[in-house]
């Protein structure tokens, strides 16, 4: 057992309330740019699940390394929707869900 | 190229992205110089190249998916491809070589089009990777792999606000889904310690419930969002509308059947053990998918949502036969999921490109306003009407023999909710009648078929005949001979039933 394993409560705890609130961020926020970032912290949830899952499994290089991975593809995808945002003001000058709903759900 | 591992990595993977590479910057080279035209003609060249000389490959050695022998390099279970993976593969290649010849004609008015063909084989290189990944990690960076081109490529048409808008929505609510999905992995790398999915496997049936219900219900939910379950759906209509034709076919006939399979691969392998309560949790979401998919299309009144509700419904039959198939561990239904995945990929695709071709003619995706296209365009009007036939599931076209099967599975389950389900399942597609019908009808009917014509060419172009009447032809084959689609199904009906042992 390492120091990592004596604290798994609190890190459970610390995924659970950071997951929480980036998927707060994403349904109750209405601005396009809060949306992405309630996405962001959602993926540092996932991060800090892998990096202490390493620490766990006294393998911190493997849980590292795969904490890489993701937030590259979270980085892809942030720019992707960034790219959006950007036509999206462009096409209705607003970043407001509320503004920008023509198309029916 | 002895072991699978290798096979796929250096024999499909590799050349699929290469391709893509060498797709761009070839094709961006020569639209400098000759102009985007031609870019996009040695874009397309070259993909096709790609798709067609990988799908030959896999063609050639079968066999290297279901050899076991000892690695020689140590891959550390990244990639451990089966008969299942070939199945997708094969259902894969020929849905992106035809759209991919779709495209050449139908993508002829827009900029840029080295960049889509890029992203196409992209997408192709994350489809072959989820299919062939052997652990959690490689699993998610191929999904993302794919759901960021098919992001790109949603809203390629980046001029017009729709695309736009629906990317946006594709992209928040998708990423969403993915992330939730990782989390659930992230939960079993946690309590495992092993990040390939036959090892967590092995490990899981020791541990506490609570951890193994949460990555569950983490990755259904995840996973479920990329495969459209119905009250996590709300992102596809629109997504799938809104793009280009051509990949509207692409999600909705293999993409969103991907995003399934991810699902159903890490249910087959992590939770094994609760395989039952599974099936029951699919089996609830598949009656709920397929009714409300077929009640909101039958509301639409553009076409091109009409369909996109209707891939709703149909991934409601593809995960019924699962779903059946894990309860009752009934081969049919799992047969029946696999052969629909097959059947509808070829009858959606058609419905997407004969439309999409109707739509580009006649500038409107609005039902009233389509009357009589089908008088002007007798080839694409009659291969819309046979994909709608095949998609309602008439016999003598495909959709009928892979829906037979799910009907006959939950009858031959011997109990109430088996017998409810089947007639759930046939009374649904009694419904879905009452939109395609009116759709063929509206198409044939007598209308402005003087002005459409005025607008359109005399005859399509080549680049859309063959696509079009190749998937026409399979739909209507795999009507009568069945036992031919079936082929590639059985190994991994067989492979699955390894895991149930029923």
């Amino acid at each position: 057992m390492s120091d990592a394993a004596a604290n798994w409560i609190w890190v459970s705890a610390a995924i659970a309330v950071i997951a929480g609130l980036g998927i707060y961020g994403i349904v109750a926020r209405r601005n396009l740019f809060r949306m992405l970032m309630g996405f962001t912290m959602l993926t540092k949830a996932v991060t800090l699940a892998f990096v202490y899952g390493g620490a766990y499994w006294m393998n911190p290089g493997l849980g590292q390394s795969l904490a890489i991975i993701i937030i590259v593809i979270e980085a892809a995808v942030t720019a992707v929707g960034m790219s959006m945002i950007v036509n999206i003001y462009r096409h209705y000058g607003a970043v407001d869900t509320s503004q920008i709903k023509r198309l029916r759900g | 190229m002895q072991t699978p591992e290798l096979f796929w990595a250096m024999g499909l993977l590799l050349p699929l992205f290469m391709g893509a590479v060498l797709a761009y910057v070839v094709g961006k080279i020569i639209s400098r110089t000759r102009g985007d035209r031609a870019g996009g003609l040695a874009a397309a060249a070259i993909t096709l190249a790609a798709a067609a000389g990988v799908y030959i490959l896999t063609l050639v050695y079968p066999h290297i998916s279901t050899g076991g022998a000892a690695a020689a390099v140590d891959w550390l279970g990244v990639l451990e491809p089966d008969a299942l993976s070939l199945f997708m593969v094969k259902v894969i290649f020929p849905l992106i070589i035809l759209v991919a010849i779709y495209s050449i004609d139908y993508m002829k008015e827009d900029l840029g089009t080295d960049k889509y063909y890029a992203l196409l084989l992209i997408m192709t290189g994350g489809m072959v990777g989820v299919a062939g990944a052997g652990d959690i990690v490689s699993l998610y960076v191929f999904f993302e792999i794919l759901s960021i081109s098919s992001y790109c490529l949603v809203s390629f048409r980046k001029q017009s606000w729709e695309p736009i808008e629906a990317g946006f929505k594709y992209v928040i609510t998708n990423a969403l889904g993915s992330t939730l999905a990782i989390l659930g992995l992230g939960l079993l790398y946690l309590f495992s310690g092993k990040l390939s999915m036959a090892e967590i496997a092995a490990q899981v049936s020791g541990w506490p419930d609570l951890p193994v219900m949460a990555a569950l219900v983490l990755v259904i939910t995840g996973f479920g969002v990329k495969a459209a379950m119905v009250p996590l759906h709300f992102w596809l209509p629109d997504a799938h509308s809104a793009a280009p034709s051509g990949i509207s076919a692409l999600l909705s006939g293999i993409v969103i059947q991907v995003g399934f399979f991810a699902m159903l691969r890490l249910v087959l392998t992590v939770f094994a053990v609760q395989l039952q309560m599974v099936g029951l949790i699919l089996i609830v979401f598949a009656a709920i998918t397929m009714t409300y998919g077929n009640y909101i299309a039958l509301a639409q009144s553009d076409i091109k949502r009409m369909l996109a509700y209707s891939s709703v419904a149909q991934m409601g039959y593809i995960i019924l036969g699962f779903g059946v198939g894990f309860y009752y561990q009934s081969v049919n239904g799992i047969t029946g999921g696999l052969f629909h995945i097959e059947t509808h990929a070829f009858m959606k695709a058609l419905a997407f490109l004969s439309a999409g071709y109707i739509i580009e003619r006649a500038g409107t995706r609005r039902m009233a306003e389509l009357k009589g296209a089908g008088r002007a365009m007798p080839l694409a009007g009659a291969a819309f009407a046979v994909a709608a036939l095949g998609l309602a599931g008439i016999p003598a076209f495909s959709g009928f023999m892979s829906k037979l099967m799910i009907y006959k599975s939950g009858f031959q389950a011997g109990t109430a909710l088996g017998v409810v389900l089947s007639s759930v399942a046939i009374a649904n597609s009694i419904i879905s009648l009452g939109y395609y019908l009116p759709a063929i009808h509206t198409l044939f009917s007598p209308g402005d078929a003087a002005a459409l014509k005025q607008k359109g060419a005399a005859s399509p172009a080549a680049a859309v005949i063959l696509p079009v009447a190749a998937m026409a032809l399979i739909t209507l084959v795999l009507g009568w001979y069945p036992e031919l689609g079936l082929g590639p199904v059985n190994p991994a009906v067989a492979e699955i039933f390894k895991v149930i042992g029923g």
